[in-house]
């Protein structure tokens, strides 16, 4: 790069951290070079590619290309920083093994073809099916990082057209859990706080949840609430310790799936010392019980309902009698005079107390329940639906919320917190979308496991995946893989790069990414965000909103897509009309394009901050205070669940004498498809590694970065360990993240899930560990 | 040679020793500190996995509490040939 221009550029990036940091008027020298550097450069704004944190990106392009990204200093999210994913967002879209061109399977070989021929295959394959099998022999795969226009647009083809409900997101198998909690405590999915709680609050309980890592931005705001105000206090609650640890003020471990226990512990804490608040109990709780005992979901097919029954508060109170805190210290390992103090602090009048979570709550045999657990503590002592005071359900993808859990994306849902066996909300959604009630089936398609399962006895046949990688991300994997690739199966893959996903497939669709196209995301706080198109998809690649539509048609389901003019506004329209009135609205589409975004409901322009609030949310009369009017059957008032421990699905023995977790790391985005792609430069591709206590690894003869061969009854994998990184697992667990497409370590995870979220446990099964 | 603008929020009591030792010439350059102890820094690596290490090695330095993205520019990184 030439040198005047490596200092203009340099210039700018100086000016606009200083900018960020608040502090522009130390950046006003660098302001002549800055602006002669931005010359030619069109700025545009858009949500970030990466995680449902959602921070706002400025999006540089000049000359039909992306050429630098800034973080948004008009953002409220996030105010002009973004995390070193950030760095990222310049390869998303330009690594050279970019899918270019459709490519049809012959043999062991891809060939390449036209969309012609490749979309003309794939419906081929769909309407044989459909014909020979039934609309149950197809199904679509796809995805909490789907635009909302392209998540509506499946939803609609196949509940709508086609007519089944086989259709899932790889939301579940991070969020769900999360969302049946929401259902089933406030009758309405996603948040009643926002990312404005972590500058109010002062008490921060983070469980199972690194957020330095997996939530960087809002744990930053965290940590500056916390260096600015003495008084906060972070406490972080885990199986093993993280960067978020350093940060913290208190570290609580506890022995895997013990979470349950330790929050009875705490709410037992609260009841006996009538640390609760009655008033708030009185008037907005009811109590709860549901089934025990319930199983794993490891047999195919395999089938829950809960059969919900009311109980009293004395009933609650008595529920809860065994969970002493020395009772609770046993199970979980918390010495009893922590799970006293923290049920203090908890319930302390004088802290304003919000508890944060992701994917150790979340992917759990128990999931649902333990989401349920951490409700209780904030509807026993009434802080909740207050400024600064709030649980808040972190979500992992990007629109994982303003997809797949808003549109409905499930095989049990509909638009709009709705559902296929209720007939009212099928009737519904038919006249929205212009079909007969009748067309939507009532009975609910398989989960996503489920789903896998049906693929390899051959109940699902072609199978459609979008926007994720389920062939390196879904548990007891080489079950799956191998299913992908038995006779009589037809998978198509829409993505960027090629994947072990596409490796498996019949036809690949190359796609456009992120700012490829139009979109819309919803993030973590109900934050829905618009981003115009700005750069051409490279070669022949296609929105995938196209590639659906398309099939549409050659399916004789064109009549579900034919929009008048701009196909996103039309969608949107159409889709908004689901949330007018339900306390989920959306705004007409235009008022997005100029703001950041806006949180639902959004009413005469005004977003809500704080749901079910009164002041904040304009569903709520005056008078009312707090309402869960989405609760309509429980009279606006929200559950207390009593739920007990159960152990998981597998634990650790005499012959795996280790628990494994999975995760994730800071630089790297899931299956690291875009952050992980080979470099121009001969580069060491990043290597996985497996966390271990180094008192494990001595007594194993081990050492630091030796290779080690990690075991479960399901698979295995040979990896360098690492005892001293920035995870530290507890001595007899082990901790591995699942980016590393050459190390597929979820071929040893266990295909259990929680019985009502049905999504897997990807933190609790039981391996050996040996030097390799 | 991709370069960008970060804000390095460190502890208080360290900014003074770190100002100092993270300066590294064509890859970190110091440009001030701020009131509450954050530094302003430009980096400058021949790829982006060369200024994601310099940010790692950043993050796992004694006092510095979080690296932030301020500003990234990549318009000469040529990824596809």
């Amino acid at each position: 790069m030439e040198w005047t221009r490596r200092r203009f550029l340099k210039a700018s990036a100086a000016a606009a951290a200083f900018a960020a940091a608040g502090a522009m008027h130390l950046g006003k020298r660098f302001a002549d070079e800055a602006e002669a550097a931005e010359k030619g450069i069109t700025w545009g704004k858009a949500p970030c590619r990466f995680c449902g944190v959602g921070c706002g990106v400025l999006v540089g392009v000049r000359d039909g290309r992306i050429v630098a990204t800034k973080g948004d200093p008009a953002a409220p999210v996030n105010k002009g920083l973004n995390c070193i994913k950030g760095y990222f967002l310049s390869k998303v879209l330009y690594g050279r093994d970019r899918l270019t061109k459709p490519l049809i399977r012959k043999g062991n070989r891809f060939v390449e073809a036209s969309w012609e021929e490749a979309m003309g295959l794939v419906a081929a394959k769909f309407k044989e099916s459909i014909d020979k099998h039934g609309p149950d022999s197809v199904a679509i795969f796809g995805s909490g990082q789907w635009t909302v226009f392209e998540g509506y647009a499946a939803a609609k083809l196949f509940k709508g057209g086609i007519g089944t409900n086989n259709i899932e997101p790889n939301a579940r198998f991070c969020m769900a859990s999360a969302v049946a909690a929401f259902m089933n405590t406030f009758g309405s999915d996603e948040p009643m706080g926002c990312y404005d709680d972590l500058e109010l609050g002062d008490t921060y309980f983070l469980w199972g949840a690194n957020m330095a890592e997996a939530h960087p931005v809002l744990f930053s705001r965290l940590v500056d609430n916390k260096l600015k105000n003495p008084r906060v206090k972070i406490i972080d609650l885990g199986t093993r310790r993280t960067r978020t640890t350093q940060m913290a003020d208190m570290f609580v471990p506890f022995r895997p799936q013990t979470d349950l226990a330790l929050l009875n512990g705490i709410a037992h804490v609260i009841v006996r010392d009538k640390l609760y608040d009655e008033n708030f109990i009185k008037n907005h709780v009811v109590f709860k019980k549901g089934k025990e005992n319930i199983g794993y979901g490891l047999e195919d097919k395999f089938k829950f309902d809960d059969e919900p029954k009311a109980i009293t508060f004395e009933e609650y109170r008595e529920y809860l009698k065994p969970y002493t805190p020395e009772h609770v210290e046993k199970i979980s390992g918390v010495p009893a005079k922590t799970v006293v103090e923290l049920a203090r602090m908890y319930s302390d009048r004088k802290r304003k107390v919000n508890t944060l979570w992701t994917m150790g709550f979340n992917q759990h045999s128990r999931g649902t329940w333990v989401n349920n657990l951490a409700y209780n503590l904030h509807l026993l002592t009434g802080k909740i639906g207050r400024p600064g005071e709030n649980p808040l359900s972190l979500t992992g993808q990007p629109s994982a919320c303003g997809t797949a859990r808003e549109v409905g994306t499930f095989s049990h849902r509909l638009p709009a917190d709705m559902v296929v066996n209720n007939p009212e909300h099928r009737e519904k959604t038919a006249s929205i979308w212009g079909v007969p009630a009748a067309k939507i089936p009532a009975k609910p398609g398989p989960h996503a496991t489920e789903m896998f399962k049906a693929l390899d006895r051959g109940d699902i046949r072609v199978m459609w995946i979008q926007v994720t990688n389920p062939f390196q991300s879904a548990p007891n994997l080489s079950r799956y893989r191998k299913a992908a690739r038995k006779d009589g199966r037809f998978i198509v893959v829409s993505d960027i790069y090629p994947t072990r996903s596409t490796e498996l497939a019949d036809v690949i669709l190359p796609s456009a990414s992120w700012v490829e196209k139009e979109g819309v995301f919803g993030n973590t706080e109900r934050r829905t965000q618009h981003w115009f198109k700005m750069v051409n998809p490279p070669g022949e690649a296609r929105n995938d909103l196209t590639q659906t539509i398309d099939l549409a048609r050659r399916l004789g389901h064109g009549n579900l897509f034919n929009y008048q003019g701009s196909t996103e506004k039309a969608i949107w329209e159409e889709y908004r009309q689901f949330t007018t009135g339900t306390g989920k609205d959306l705004a007409p589409y235009e008022t997005y394009f100029k703001v950041r975004g806006l949180r639902w409901p959004v009413i005469n322009g005004r977003e809500t901050l704080w749901r079910y609030s009164e002041g904040h949310d304009p569903y709520v009369k005056k008078g009312e205070g707090i309402k869960f009017y989405k609760n309509k059957a429980a009279g606006g008032k929200a559950i207390i669940w009593a739920r007990p421990y159960e152990p998981p699905a597998e634990s650790p023995d005499r012959h795996y004498p280790f628990w494994l977790s999975t995760g994730r790391v800071l630089e790297h985005w899931h299956t690291a498809t875009m952050t992980g792609r080979v470099p121009e430069l001969k580069r060491a591709y990043p290597s996985a590694v497996v966390e271990i206590h180094p008192d494990d690894a001595k007594r194993l003869g081990i050492r630091n970065r030796d290779k080690v061969r990690v075991t479960s009854r399901r698979g295995t994998v040979v990896l360098p360990c690492e005892l001293n990184g920035r995870g530290k697992p507890e001595r007899g667990s082990v901790f591995i993240a699942f980016f590393d497409e050459t190390k597929l370590v979820n071929e040893l995870c266990i295909d259990a899930y929680c019985p009502i979220s049905k999504e897997p446990d990807y933190k609790k099964c039981a391996v050996k560990v040996e030097k390799a | 040679m991709p370069i960008s603008g970060v804000v390095i929020k460190c502890r208080p009591e360290y900014t003074e020793e770190l100002a100092r030792s993270l300066a590294k010439p064509d890859a970190v350059e110091i440009h001030g500190a701020l009131p509450d102890g954050s530094l302003v820094a430009v980096i400058e690596a021949d790829s982006v996995e060369g200024e994601t290490q310099i940010v790692t090695g950043l993050l796992e330095t004694e006092g510095v509490i979080d690296v932030r993205l301020a500003y990234h520019n990549f318009e000469d990184v040529h990824m596809k040939s």
